[in-house]
C-alpha cells in the first residue's frame, strides 16, 4: 500500500465516508437499488458523452480540460451535496497534473441540474493536505476490516445504506 | 422493477430485438429484457446459444424444472459482482472449523426459530415450542457439523410430525426421492423454488453460492443456496403450503401418480407458482432499515449479514421471523 496512488473518486469518498472508501475500493459495491445513483449516470452521459471526451491521468478519470493559458480541470456532479469532497478531487486531479509537469492551478465543478459553477483554487497549503489524505487513505486501506458505520442522515441515500444498516 | 417469469407451455423461445420470445402454435408472447430478473421453464422448451448469451448479458437465470415439476438445474450467468476479497473470506471461513460451525448454527437455530413462529400461528393442543428450543439451546456447544446437521434433522422431524395435525393430510414422514404423498410433493416442489429463487438473490451479491457451511461444498449443488433456504423454508414455503390446504385451494385432482411417486400436475404447479410469486413480490416493512422491502429482497439481505460477518468479523444475526 505504500506507493499506491488513489483515484480521484477515492479522494471523494475519503472526505465523504471512510467506510465507503474501503467497501468501494475492495469492490464491494451493490445492487442499485438507489435511483439517484442512476440519475447521476444518466446525466453525465447524456450532457457530455458525445461533445467531450473525458481523460486519464495516473489512475483518475478527469472529466474533461480546457486549456487556457494554464490547464483547467472540469468535473460534473449532480448535486452540491457534497460540495466540499468534489472540491478535493478537483484539487487532487491538479495535484496530480502538477506532479506530471503539468501546469494547472485552476477547475471547475459544473452542478447539471442547479445550473450553477463553482472555481477551485489551488496552492501549496492544498498541497500539503492532499499529500496527508493520501497517506491517510494508504492507512485506511490496510486496516484488515472496514472502518465502523458513520450514522449521518445522508447515509439513506447512499448505496451502501442496505449493507450498513442491515 | 425487475421480476420472474413462469413459462408452464411448451415451445419456442427465443430473442427477438430487445425481447425474449416465446411462441408455439397457439400463443405468441414477448416480454421486454430489462424486466426479467428470473425465467422459470416448466414446459419443454427449445432455445438456442444465441438467446443463452443475450440471457447472461442481461444477468437473467434461467431455471429449468422437468415434466414431473422436478429442478433439473440453472443456467447461471457469468458473474459480474465479483470481489476476490470476499472469496478469500468466505474460503477462510470455510476452513476455520469454528468459524465454519458458527455460521452453520446460526443458519439452524434461525431455521428452528422459523418453524416455532408458524407453530405459535396455530392452536394446536399441546405446547410444541419447548422441545424445538431445547433442541436450540443444544446447538450453542457444538462444533462438528455431523451434530449440528442431526440436531437439525431432529427439530425438522418433530416440526413435521406436527404437520397432519396442521393440514388434516396424510403426511407420516418427510419423504423425497420420491415423494409419496401429495403433501410430500407440495414440499419438494416448494423448496426448489425456493431454493432457485435463493441462487437468484445470492447471484446479485458477492458470494459464491458454492462455498457453504451448513451443507457440503462438494454437494452435486450449489450448497449456498441450500445453507441460506433452510432459513426461508418455514416463512415462505411451510405458509403458502398450509394457506393452500387449509383455504382448500388446492385438492387431490392438482396432483398426478405413477410408478415414480405423486407430483404436482400442471395445473397444481401453476396453483402454486402463482401463491409463490405473489408472495416473493409482496413487502413488508423491515425493523432495522425502517423501509419497505420485498420478500424476495430479504434473501439478498441475509447476503449482506453473511458478508459482514465475513468481512468485519461482526456477529451475524440471522432473520428470525417477526411476524
Ligand atoms: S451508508 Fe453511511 S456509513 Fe455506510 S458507506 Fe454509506 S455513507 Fe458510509
Amino acid at each position: 500500500m505504500t506507493d499506491f496512488e488513489p483515484s480521484g473518486l477515492l479522494i471523494d469518498y475519503f472526505y465523504i465516508c471512510k467506510r465507503k472508501l474501503y467497501l468501494y475500493f475492495y469492490k464491494i459495491s451493490f445492487e442499485n437499488t438507489n435511483d439517484a445513483i442512476q440519475i447521476g449516470k444518466e446525466i453525465e452521459e447524456s450532457f457530455f458523452k458525445d461533445s467531450l471526451k473525458s481523460i486519464t491521468v495516473a489512475n483518475s478519470k478527469i472529466d474533461f480540460i480546457t486549456i487556457e493559458d494554464k490547464v483547467v480541470v472540469h468535473e460534473i456532479k449532480k448535486s452540491k451535496a457534497f460540495e466540499s469532497a468534489h472540491i478535493w478531487q478537483v484539487k487532487y486531479y491538479i495535484y496530480q497534473l502538477r506532479q506530471k509537469g503539468i501546469d494547472s492551478e485552476y477547475g471547475i465543478i459544473h452542478y447539471l441540474l442547479l445550473k450553477r459553477k463553482i472555481s477551485v483554487n489551488f496552492n501549496e497549503m492544498d498541497q500539503a493536505r492532499i499529500q496527508e489524505a493520501i497517506e491517510k487513505i494508504r492507512e485506511i486501506l490496510s486496516l484488515s476490516q472496514p472502518p465502523q458505520v458513520i450514522k449521518k442522515p445522508f447515509c439513506s441515500k447512499c448505496a451502501y445504506y442496505e449493507y450498513c444498516y442491515i | 422493477m425487475k421480476r420472474n417469469y413462469y413459462i408452464f407451455s411448451s415451445g419456442r423461445i427465443k430473442r427477438k430485438e430487445n425481447t425474449i420470445l416465446f411462441e408455439n402454435k397457439q400463443e405468441k408472447k414477448s416480454i421486454p429484457v430489462q424486466d426479467v430478473d428470473s425465467l422459470y421453464l416448466f414446459g419443454e422448451n427449445d432455445l438456442n446459444s444465441k438467446f443463452l448469451d443475450f440471457a447472461s448479458k442481461h444477468e437473467i437465470k434461467i431455471h429449468i424444472f422437468n415434466y414431473y415439476g422436478f429442478y433439473s438445474g440453472t443456467y447461471y450467468p457469468r458473474e459480474t459482482n465479483l470481489s476476490g476479497h470476499v472469496v478469500v473470506k468466505q474460503v477462510e471461513n470455510y476452513l476455520n472449523k469454528e468459524k465454519r460451525a458458527y455460521l452453520a448454527r446460526k443458519f439452524v437455530q434461525s431455521a428452528i426459530h422459523n418453524m416455532k413462529r408458524n407453530l405459535q400461528k396455530r392452536t394446536i393442543d399441546y405446547d410444541p415450542e419447548e422441545y424445538l428450543s431445547e433442541l436450540s439451546t443444544r446447538l450453542e456447544d457444538k462444533i462438528e457439523i455431523q451434530e449440528i446437521m442431526s440436531l437439525e434433522a431432529a427439530a425438522r422431524k418433530y416440526y413435521y410430525s406436527l404437520w397432519e395435525n396442521i393440514t388434516k393430510w396424510k403426511f407420516e414422514k418427510r419423504t423425497y426421492k420420491p415423494p409419496e404423498n401429495p403433501l410430500n410433493s407440495l414440499i419438494s416442489f416448494g423448496y426448489s423454488l425456493l431454493y432457485t429463487t435463493t441462487l437468484s438473490e445470492i447471484y446479485k451479491t458477492h458470494l459464491d453460492p458454492k462455498i457453504s457451511y451448513l451443507h457440503e461444498p462438494f454437494e452435486k449443488r450449489f450448497s449456498l443456496s441450500l445453507d441460506i433456504s433452510e432459513i426461508f423454508k418455514p416463512i415462505f414455503i411451510d405458509r403458502i403450503i398450509f394457506r393452500l390446504i387449509n383455504n382448500k385451494m388446492i385438492s387431490d385432482n392438482d396432483f398426478q401418480m405413477n410408478e415414480l411417486g405423486v407430483f404436482l400436475n400442471e395445473e397444481g404447479r401453476k396453483k402454486f407458482v402463482k401463491e409463490y410469486d405473489t408472495l416473493i413480490n409482496s413487502t413488508i416493512l423491515h425493523r432495522n432499515l425502517k423501509r419497505k422491502v420485498r420478500y424476495s429482497s430479504l434473501i439478498r439481505l441475509e447476503c449482506y449479514k453473511i458478508i459482514k460477518r465475513l468481512i468485519e468479523n461482526q456477529e451475524y444475526k440471522p432473520l428470525k421471523a417477526w411476524w
